[in-house]
């Protein structure tokens, strides 16, 4: 952005109270997409459960799961009186109910209007091991090779196909899913927002101070230009670019955040998770700061997933955090103008889901197939595939799924055709660019191509 | 740049003749295929110890006696697990008697022992058991923290042993404060050190990690049992996977997926059955907190721990043999199943391969190519037996890693510790000044003993690298708390006795053959201390900048032109007139270091901390080339 363009924005602003002060030309801005990753394996099966009235499956569903529901003094005699206390009833818009989690409440009257979609049995990862599985869902690619992790990610690729904007890393760290296609400036199109308030370069609080600051900044602006003549994979030449960048937007975002401050109700929040609550007000910042930042992809993250022991408290934390009616996420949607919101899609993924019985410490084990959520108001809400499939409490050799310890969520659908339908949303015809393999989607002439439930359509996912 | 060969000579490090150790530890013969080493000099020696030992504290005459030794004789004395290596780190006063265990150095520094040297009024931050002001007792984990960081820049103790220590404990075994209290990962660290410079096999010393308290109550398999009578197991499957996987790099290539996840990991979690770890509520001094009661070693017999539980970790061991990596495991406990399974894991194919580059990537090398992926493996292959020191010297001085394409991103902990230890003169210094960059390691992402991911470890250096918050805080670092590096002189009261501590460059910076402090010979030691390049990198640019903080303590734009500070200079142009002029008037200048008022000393102490502290902002201080 030209400085005189981005001085005119600035003056543009009001600076009265949090709503009112909202840059209206970032609340007018261009589509985002905001991929929550949730780190560790989130056992999305905890969010949602079985309506009692559905008694054969909660009845399998109870006797597999009991033991995550009834520690810490907890001492439920029965599945109705668990569900009671713990879930909120919510009608499936294609008949029947379901629970959803009472820490997410918000979440629950996001569906209910008709803005959250559950994707059922999505498959990313074929294996159970973190670190593969994350490299696959943020790469979007499902070959990823388990030891490279210098390679682009599907937020990366997105951006690139968009032919303009930044992913905005509004987390501790730069995320594979944020990084480009070029080997030698992956970050090329990151902006990494962790500190929104402090994201500059300081030039010195005292004579000394400044006197750093000055030689550093020469420094720094020569050597650029100097190191321009390195080959690519010079391994300073990201410094230099960390530089540039924070020089190029660090005293004008300052300028931005300076004069609009993050909400209070926002600012103030008290979530179980601190940086999560960070990245809300980065998050918030960043909107503001939209057209500066040339924002169309957002990377979050939330860590905490993995519950091996104890997994109903962890849980019930994590998810109050991202859906609770105080959570980061329903305050942040406060916060900002309609129009922004109208134009942004939430995306929610993690490693794999988890094993559908409860082990032997009041927690799950590493799985495969999950739920994975998509909200907005351009979202087509509802509940897409087998939200508890039969076959899991369909006896096999006098054992259902629910019965083995080792037992996993079948994967029936390919997280990529779920993630090209949002690329596809914030530019028609970026899907199958970002996720190439979605080229192949009709089975019927490519049996090889991504995985679909039966009689799953994901076409009109997002409007 | 020679071509790296193999098969073709056996090289046994051991054999070296000046410096054969039969019984020394360490001195484990490694006969490995690597025909040559690398070009061996002085910036090498010093390229090894920035990697491997946070610069180490050896003297420049050290250093350049290394430089005229062969190679495989002078990574002997370089890198050992010895509790202190007074050639890296000559002892100078008491503190290379406690260097046998963090816990006897956190012991010592919280103590009012007269052999103590650390300052009284900093002893507060060391001790175990913190009080509140209300009185409460609680282990403290920032506690270990200030232990490990102090250990880090004291003579006479091993920095090479603390890099190391790091890696295991918050790396590869990724231990973690928010899960396990602060004595039991004390207790593994110390473990791991004593096994390492006991010179344990490698993978004794992985089973040590695996079989201990601190990474059961990590993984919660201390509360998994087993019924022998009823064949029923309960617990989590959690560390059955690691053990594998972060342990052993074991993702299961060498068998079917099926059986490694329902033979290999359902087996294991059995195997880890009967560890539960006692408690004791006077462990650790009587803490008011029963979470702290839990001791740092497990007994892994039948018996009743001191607060009168009955631990039956025989009893609730699956008792039979177990099949795992398609082999038959026994032990009559889970410590002696553990070991069994490590001396089987240790060579597995996939961990082979898998393992060495793990160890070298965390450590050495963020870009390993294909031919130095076969030659690490190659060479842990002919590591025989698995003996991670020789295996460390032999590829620190082989031309897997002294060469050109070989470079290692600083994470926040190697790149502030390298500071810190570099920017340390002698231990006078290091206790005297008193600050600690603990802070900036937290700010930096880089939290000891509390990894930034939960299962993989601490952060590693291409995340730092990738990170431009990071770059902003640790260039910001040096421009709004520039003290922490420029810091010369403080005055301080101690048991109302006063004290003044000045710091003191010229006891290590050399004289020119005149006998002077000249800044342009000050400049590139300082250059060659700090990034270890042979000047490759201390280009006209660089030039400048570090001689016009050393002369005149300023910028070379307010020192030109102080109407015009904000002036730019191409190199080019630092090279033409009239800017040479400026240059060569810095250069010439001579530092008082050894003045005779004390104020001019400092003044000059001053110059030098700001060139340091220029020096650490520059891209050369965030990474390590290998040539």
């Amino acid at each position: 952005m030209h400085r005189r363009h981005f001085l005119h924005l600035l003056a543009g602003l009001p600076l009265a109270g949090s709503m009112a002060s909202f840059p209206a030309r970032a609340a007018a801005a261009q589509r985002v997409l905001v991929n929550i990753m949730c780190v560790g394996g989130a056992d999305f099966r905890f969010l949602l459960a079985p309506d009692p009235a559905d008694g054969e499956y909660a009845a399998k569903f109870w006797e597999a799961r009991r033991d995550l529901y009834n520690i810490n003094g907890a001492n439920y005699a029965s599945y109705e009186q668990m569900f009671a206390d713990l879930y909120l009833p919510t009608a499936s818009p294609h008949g029947g109910s379901f629970g959803i989690l009472r820490h997410a409440a918000w979440l629950q009257a996001e569906f209910n209007a008709g803005r959250v979609a559950i994707i059922c049995n999505v498959a990313g990862s074929g294996n159970r091991r973190h670190d593969h599985s994350q490299l696959i869902i943020n790469s979007g690619d499902v070959a990823a090779s388990q030891y490279n992790l210098d390679r682009d990610g599907w937020g990366g690729r997105l951006v690139e196909t968009l032919g303009q904007g930044n992913v905005v890393a509004v987390t501790d760290n730069v995320s594979i899913f944020c990084k480009g296609s070029d080997p030698a400036r992956r970050n090329a199109r990151v902006i990494q927002v962790r500190d929104s308030r402090n994201f500059a370069l300081s030039h010195g609080k005292d004579p000394i101070g400044q006197r750093m600051a000055r030689a550093l900044k020469n420094y720094y602006a020569s050597k650029e230009i100097e190191a321009a003549a390195r080959p690519a994979d010079w391994p300073y030449h990201r410094f230099l670019q960390h530089e540039a960048q924070l020089r190029r937007f660090g005293d004008d975002l300052r300028l931005l955040t300076d004069s609009h401050p993050i909400p209070a109700n926002l600012s103030s929040l008290q979530l179980h998770n601190p940086l999560f609550h960070r990245q809300c007000g980065n998050l918030y910042d960043s909107y503001t700061a939209a057209e500066l930042l040339q924002m169309r992809v957002v990377s979050v993250d939330y860590n905490g997933w993995d519950t091996h022991r104890l997994q109903r408290p962890a849980l019930e934390n994590n998810f109050a955090d991202l859906f609770g009616s105080a959570g980061g996420l329903a305050t942040l949607a406060a916060s900002l103008p309609a129009a922004t919101l109208a134009s942004t899609v939430f995306v929610f993924t993690s490693d794999f889901g988890r094993q559908l019985r409860a082990n032997g410490n009041a927690g799950t084990d590493h799985g495969s197939g999950n739920y994975m959520l998509l909200l907005g108001p351009a979202v087509q809400g509802g509940i897409y595939g087998a939200m508890f499939p039969r076959r899991e409490i369909t006896a096999s050799d006098g054992h259902t799924p629910y019965d083995a310890h080792g037992t996993d969520i079948l994967g029936l659908t390919s997280f990529e055709r779920v993630l090209a339908r949002t690329c596809d949303w914030l530019q028609p015809g970026s899907g199958v660019r970002v996720f190439p393999r979605t080229v192949y989607n009709d089975l019927s002439r490519f049996p090889q191509g991504p995985a679909l439930e039966n009689g799953v359509d994901l076409t009109s996912l997002l409007a | 740049m020679r071509i790296f060969q193999f098969g073709v000579l056996l090289l046994c490090l051991s054999a070296c003749d000046a410096l054969h150790h039969d019984s020394h530890p360490g001195s484990v013969a490694v006969q490995h295929p690597e025909l040559q080493t690398a070009p061996w000099n002085e910036t090498a020696v010093r390229k090894v110890l920035r990697v491997f030992a946070y610069g180490g504290q050896a003297t420049d005459a050290q250093i350049s006696t290394w430089a005229t030794l062969p190679p495989a004789q002078a990574i002997e004395q370089m890198l050992t697990f010895d509790e202190v290596n007074p050639l890296l780190s000559p002892p100078s006063d008491t503190t290379a008697k406690f260097g046998g265990s963090l816990q006897a150095l956190q012991n010592l520094w919280a103590s009012n022992d007269p052999a103590n040297p650390m300052r009284p009024s900093l002893r507060g931050i060391f001790p175990l058991l913190a009080s509140d002001a209300s009185g409460h007792r609680e282990l403290s984990a920032t506690a270990l923290i200030y232990t490990w960081v102090a250990s880090s820049n004291k003579r006479g103790l091993n920095p090479f042993r603390q890099r190391i220590g790091l890696f295991l404990t918050n790396y590869l075994m990724a231990v973690n404060t928010t899960k396990v209290r602060p004595p039991l990962i004390r207790g593994l660290y110390d473990q791991l050190m004593q096994s390492l410079a006991n010179d344990a096999p490698f993978q004794d010393i992985l089973a040590e990690g695996a079989s201990s308290a601190a990474i059961a109550m990590q993984y919660g398999h201390n509360s998994n049992t087993f019924d022998n009578a009823t064949g029923s197991f309960k617990g989590n499957d959690d560390f059955a996977r690691e053990f594998h996987q972060l342990f052993f790099r074991i993702n299961g290539r060498d068998f079917t997926t099926d059986y490694h996840e329902n033979t290999t990991i359902e087996n294991t979690a059995r195997a880890l059955t009967g560890m539960q770890i006692d408690r004791d509520p006077q462990a650790w001094g009587g803490s008011d907190a029963p979470g702290d009661y839990w001791l740092d070693r497990i007994d892994f017999g039948d018996h009743v721990d001191p607060m009168g539980n009955h631990v039956n970790n025989t009893a609730q061991h699956h008792g039979n043999d177990l099949e795992i990596l398609g082999g038959r495991i026994h032990g009559n406990n889970a410590r002696e199943k553990i070991f069994a399974l490590a001396r089987a894991a240790i060579n597995l194919p996939e961990s082979l391969d898998n393992l060495p580059l793990y160890v070298i990537s965390s450590l050495a090398d963020d870009n390993l190519s294909a031919d130095k992926i076969s030659g690490v493996r190659a060479l842990w292959a002919a590591t025989q037996p698995k003996n991670l020191l020789a295996f460390l010297r032999a590829y620190a001085i082989s031309p897997l890693f002294l060469r050109a394409d070989t470079y290692k991103f600083f994470n926040a902990v190697d790149r502030n510790i390298l500071i810190y230890n570099l920017n340390t003169t002698n231990n006078a210094d290091a206790y005297s000044n008193g600050w600690m960059p603990h802070v900036l390691l937290y700010q930096q992402g880089g939290v000891l003993f509390n990894p930034a991911h939960d299962v993989f470890g601490g952060q590693t250096g291409p995340e730092a690298a990738d990170n431009a918050d990071i770059f902003k805080l640790a260039y910001n670092a040096t421009v709004d708390n520039y003290w922490f590096i420029v810091r010369y002189t403080d005055k301080y009261t101690e048991n109302g006795a006063d004290f003044t501590w000045n710091k003191d460059w010229s006891v290590l910076i050399p004289r020119n053959t005149a006998g002077v402090f000249q800044v342009q010979e000050t400049g590139e030691w300082l250059w060659q201390r700090f990034v270890a390049d042979d000047l490759k990198n201390y280009g006209p640019l660089e030039r400048a900048y570090v001689e016009s903080f050393l002369a005149t303590g300023t910028d070379f734009g307010a020192a030109v032109d102080d109407a015009d500070p904000d002036h730019t200079f191409s190199a080019e142009q630092l090279q033409a007139e009239p800017y040479a002029s400026y240059r060569r008037a810095h250069a010439a200048t001579i530092l008082n270091l050894t003045s005779s008022d004390q104020l001019t000393r400092n003044i000059a102490n001053r110059n030098v901390g700001l060139a340091i502290d220029f020096i650490a902002a520059t891209p050369f201080m965030f990474a390590a080339e290998g040539n």
